[in-house]
């Protein structure tokens, strides 16, 4: 047996060891504070719909001991045997209690019923527990209400969008979805979808998101103090839910926008036992525009069609087979499709005809099976099967045809195609164990099976006179590898003011001869001081293994993801961060947070390599460095007719490769000194409520030549005009601000309600940056006969004022 | 109240139509920039005359005539332990290409091993400089030359020279490769009556060729043809280099041109390629002009040389 084999298997077990000692110590630990104490537990679902509600909280008044409802609504409460009066809260919904003798282990299913005071958004009050109580600090939750109240580029909500207006999260270029948090790349954020990846989540290069709001139950960030239970990537978890669908009544919703139309239904399958949800989106410009792109063509003695549009379906039905177990199905496809078919026709006797095709489509694929079951009041388990796939394929096809008495004679035709993506195959098993009030303990394991296609050509060649007949295909190798986790954490309540969050996530990767491991711990801690204040802290160790090819520019599909390889190392970081928060008054939570991260083996292109280009892959990037440290600033309004929320960060973010900037560091593109945001709602009548958003933040850097001189280029003796750029990223974007607003209009009619939308992103038309370019123009003057060249520096705007307009119907 | 709404709504309608609604272009100041001094000098051990590029720099915007590029009387030194061993005015004339200047220099003014600074100054600009220390010779134990070099990944047949390194060790190595072609024609001789009447050998050249683009990790693309290659994974150890031409079946003798240069010339020359690949490229990443100039521009780059003739 080789030696370093030897080396790896010892340490591998002692990695072993010490996690599953962990693990026992805390179970034993816990076992033995339970003698006379019995335990509640169930599901807080909505009353009506049946739907599970995530994040209630329930709590035991006379003993002041409480919990929170898991992603599954479940609920597990270890208390003395005594009286108990049980209280049960939600936003939205009146509260309940229950005044028991607790005598035995007992199950609550507790459905409570929303409350006509606290409707939708007029109080999007305290959904979840207090911002002082937990001890996992970086972490937002969004209520998808407020979320949908948010004035959007073309009326068309988007959740990534939503969230690019909170501290510490960027957006990318002017009105794209991508996110950058905490000075990470547009790779190290992991968006679930009902816990499974989403690879590619954006439509129309990124102006949109693929996730459609209607669909959506809840959504939420984590961009630092990471439990356990997350790995995988380095700068943030987006937990994204679908709803589950009504489980008693047939209810649907839907909206006609500008660009696209919405349509959802719920309803139970068998009442109060199951329920399903299907939500699809549409845009139809493709459709609108077919008549007028017809009659253009037809001018021009041509036939055929192009367009694009793009699509979103999402679906989803549980199964209550007992008290205990409950399956559930989701799945959501959808795409982006570019298209061109373009047939010119001339000529009698013979008579030709050349044909264009082209296309460009990508898109993503997700399915999951999951299985709740209860094994004992205390024991809650999760067990998912799923199945992630992104694809891109673009071709191109040209074809000239001579045709004699209709008779095809000859025919010259060339065809490209592309394909690349990624396929994943997971199961996972998460357990939630409430030994008593002090304790929950989550652990669990992951395995993933990724397969990597980094690019397939296939070209094909046919010229019937010269009887040539050519189809070949070029493969990058596809490239497969295992990624496995397994993961221990303790929410431990010390003392009433002393609050831990610990735990370990263990994680290996297995790409083609080379095998990757990590331990990380992960560590959350808070201590409430007098009047309120909690003072919180949080350490964690994250490692990446599989990476994205990007253009940082534009949310490209061509976005390719790739595994660490034995000359791609994993992606490692560790971050730090320190805060206090505090609610006032019951209704503003108040949190800020300081943050130190350091990154490393983060990827990027070399110089002058990018996307489109034909060579190894790993040849074309390099690895490096990056640094980012800065304080957050949060102040949220929940309750009251008006709600929202002010966010300020004042960040650094730095990159440094040996291969780039000649080793120096610079600052990343991405680094923003200031970022401000202000989003509120104001419901100004029962039928009428107003929305607005403000941002500012510091330009992108960008690199840009500041001087040009005469040089040797790179053919000897040819002596040209070379520009000089003292370093990387060494020139600043103008400031980037914008206000966006809209107002609903609400009414019920008799078999529905209706609501009319309008609004407008950029209502001041501020003209914020997309690129920039150096311009020359040459004058002539006619006198001396001579042009004169004259250069500008230029900034190209995307989006001036932009209105929106829709309808919407919910019954 | 509704009206009110309706009516703002369709004022912003109407007024997102003026002019292009999804572009505009607004202006821009520049970067701001330092006016320099720009010095290209490349030399080897021995060398006898080197090409000089000299230039002022200007912004970005500027549309300056191209003649103003070009600085007049500036100062050059070669100094070695702040001893000037060569100094040079660029004069008053400006040279046919704008910027370079092919000047003499002293036999053996360069050294294997030691160590040159460079420094150029003019009233109008602030002086800059750069030190060099000369590499060792290249240590090639021998280069060869096989006609029938196989297929190229374009199913092109290719000519290969394989030139066998001994990497010194424990310090960092980089070497540049060139091809220098003899060219040979067979020409007939004709008499008064236009008679061929013999035929006579002629020998041109020779003239730089091209390597081909190789898939070796080791190799780079260099100036005008040649390749570069670093040690960082050979290190003290023996190691060939395989070179690629296209095949000629015409008779040709070869000179293979391997130089020991300089880090900052491996560097700059790099940068220099990428920069011009990148042009022609608007989603490439933008590339850096590497300069090895206290307080200027440019590269001072030294190389030792040795020179193998294959047929």
């Amino acid at each position: 047996m080789p030696l370093c084999y030897t080396l790896r298997t010892v340490t591998m077990r002692n990695h072993y060891r010490h996690f599953l000692f962990i693990l026992l110590f805390w179970v034993a630990g816990a076992a033995s504070l339970l003698a006379q104490k019995h335990t509640i537990s169930g599901y807080v679902s909505d009353a009506q719909s049946g739907e599970r509600l995530i994040g209630a909280t329930v709590v035991d008044r006379r003993s002041g001991q409480g919990t929170t409802t898991n992603t599954y609504g479940f609920f597990s409460l270890t208390l003395p045997a005594d009286s108990v009066y049980l209280s049960v809260a939600y936003i939205g919904y009146q509260s309940d209690g229950f005044l028991f003798k607790l005598a035995q282990n007992q199950t609550f299913n507790i459905g409570l019923k929303e409350s006509a005071l606290l409707k939708e958004v007029e109080i999007v009050a305290e959904k979840y527990e207090r911002i002082e109580d937990r001890a996992q600090m970086s972490r937002i939750d969004i209520p998808i209400m407020q979320i949908k109240r948010v004035p959007a580029l073309l009326g068309e909500v988007d959740v990534l969008k939503a969230l690019q207006l909170l501290p510490g999260v960027s957006g990318g270029g002017e009105g794209q979805s991508g996110l950058y948090v905490r000075g990470g790349g547009p790779d190290q954020n992991l968006i679930l979808l009902d816990g499974v990846p989403v690879y590619n989540a954006s439509h129309l290069f990124g102006f949109f998101s693929v996730f459609n709001a209607d669909a959506i139950k809840d959504v939420t960030l984590t961009k630092g103090g990471f439990p356990a239970r997350y790995g995988g990537r380095l700068s943030s978890v987006i937990e994204i839910n679908m709803k589950e669908g009504n489980e008693n009544e047939l209810h649907g919703e839907g909206s006609i926008g500008i660009i696209s139309s919405k349509l959802t239904l719920e309803g139970p399958i068998k009442k109060g036992r199951s329920s399903f949800i299907v939500s699809g989106r549409r845009t139809y410009i493709d459709i609108l525009a077919r008549p007028l792109i017809k009659r253009a063509l037809e001018e021009e003695g041509s036939e055929g069609s192009f367009g694009y549009y793009f699509y979103d379906l999402n679906a989803k039905a549980n199964y209550r087979f007992s008290e205990k177990d409950r399956l559930y199905l989701s799945f959501y496809g959808g795409s982006d499709k570019f298209y061109s078919n373009i047939i010119e026709k001339y000529g009698e006797q013979p008579s030709y005809e050349n044909e264009i095709n082209a296309g460009l489509g990508w898109g993503n694929l997700i399915s999951a099976l999951r299985w709740n079951h209860v094994f004992s009041p205390k024991l809650f388990a999760n067990t998912t099967l799923t199945y992630s796939q992104y694809r891109f394929n673009t071709k191109a096809e040209n074809g000239d045809r001579r045709y004699e008495n209709k008779v095809l004679t000859s025919e010259d035709f060339i065809s490209i195609k592309y394909l690349n993506g990624i396929n994943d195959w997971a199961a996972k098993i998460d357990f939630d164990y409430a030994p008593n009030p002090k304790h929950l303990i989550k652990f669990g394991a992951s395995a993933i099976a990724h397969q990597f296609n980094p690019g397939k050509f296939n070209v094909k060649f046919i010229a019937t006179d010269n009887n040539q007949n050519y189809n070949f295909t070029l493969n990058q190798p596809e490239e497969s590898a295992g990624e496995f986790a397994a993961y221990g954490e303790d929410d431990y309540k010390v003392t009433s003011r002393l609050r831990l969050n610990y735990g370990l996530h263990f994680s290996a990767f297995t790409p083609k001869g080379k095998a990757y491991f990590s331990l990380q711990p992960r560590f959350n801690v808070r201590y409430l001081l007098n009047q309120g204040w909690a003072l919180k802290g949080g350490f964690s160790t994250m490692r990446q293994y599989i990476n994205l090819l990007t253009n940082e520019n534009l949310s490209l599909p061509t976005d390719l993801w790739l595994p660490s390889t034995d000359i791609i190392k994993p992606q490692d970081s560790w971050q730090a961060a320190i805060g206090v928060a505090k609610t006032f008054a019951d209704e503003y939570e108040f949190s800020v947070e300081g943050y130190y991260k350091e990154m490393k083996n983060v990827l990027s292109f070399r110089e002058g390599s990018s996307l489109f280009q034909f060579s190894n892959w790993e040849g074309r990037v390099t690895q490096g460095d990056g640094t980012a440290y800065g304080a957050e600033f949060f102040v949220q309004k929940k309750k009251g007719k008006f709600s929202g929320w002010i966010g300020y960060t004042l960040s650094w973010a730095w990159r440094q490769f040996d291969d780039l900037n000649f080793g120096k560091k610079y600052p990343y593109k991405f680094d923003r000194r200031h970022d401000f945001e202000i989003v509120g709602t104001y419901k100004l009548t029962d039928r009428i409520q107003m929305s607005g958003t403000w941002v500012f933040s510091t330009g992108n850097a960008v690199t840009f030549p500041t001087s040009s001189y005469l040089g040797q280029g790179t053919n000897l003796g040819y002596v040209d005009f070379l520009d000089h750029t003292p370093e990387r990223n060494n020139f600043r974007f103008p400031s980037y601000n914008r206000l966006d607003f809209g107002i609903d209009f609400k009414k019920q009619k008799r078999r529905y309600e209706r609501t009319w939308s309008v609004g407008a992103y950029n209502a001041y038309s501020r003209k914020n940056p997309f690129f920039l370019y150096l311009d020359s123009t040459y004058e002539y003057d006619p006198v001396t006969g001579r042009s004169t060249e004259k250069k500008n520096l230029k900034q190209v705007s995307l989006f001036p004022i932009i209105p929106y307009i829709s309808w919407a119907f919910k019954f | 109240m509704r009206n009110i709404f309706f009516l703002l709504f369709l004022a912003i309608m109407l007024s997102s139509c003026d002019g292009d609604p999804f572009e505009s272009i607004i202006k821009l100041d520049p970067p701001p920039y330092d006016k320099k001094i720009a010095l290209q000098f490349r030399a080897g051990v021995n060398d006898t005359f080197v090409d000089i590029s000299l230039s002022r720099n200007f912004g970005i915007l500027e549309t300056p005539a191209d003649s103003a590029f070009f600085i007049k009387n500036l100062n050059i030194e070669i100094l070695e332990s702040d001893q000037v061993l060569w100094q040079f005015n660029s004069g008053n004339d400006i040279p046919l290409n704008r910027a370079t200047i092919y000047q003499e220099i002293p036999h053996g003014l360069f050294k294997s091993g030691k160590t040159y600074e460079i420094r150029a100054s003019h009233p109008d600009f602030t002086s800059i400089s750069a030190k060099q220390t000369i590499p060792e010779a290249p240590a090639v134990d021998s280069v060869r030359y096989d006609f029938d070099g196989g297929i190229n990944s374009n199913g092109d047949e290719v000519s290969a020279f394989e030139v066998y390194l001994n990497d010194p060790a424990g310090v960092e190595n980089f070497y540049q490769f060139s091809i220098g072609i003899i060219s040979l024609s067979i020409n007939p001789i004709y008499d008064s009556n236009n008679n061929v009447i013999g035929y006579d050998t002629l020998r041109y050249g020779p003239y730089d060729g091209y390597f081909e683009v190789s898939d070796d990790p080791n190799q780079e693309e260099g100036l005008n043809g040649s390749v570069l290659v670093g040690d960082q994974f050979f290190d003290g150890q023996a190691q060939k280099i395989s070179l690629k031409i296209y095949k000629d079946y015409s008779p040709k003798e070869y000179v293979i041109y391997v130089r020991s240069i300089t880090e900052d010339d491996f560097i700059w020359q790099r940068s220099l390629i990428r920069y011009e690949g990148a042009q022609d490229n608007p989603l490439s990443d933008p590339v850096l002009i590497y300069s090895n100039f206290k307080d200027g521009i440019g590269i001072f780059g030294l190389y030792n040389q040795r020179n193998f003739k294959v047929n």
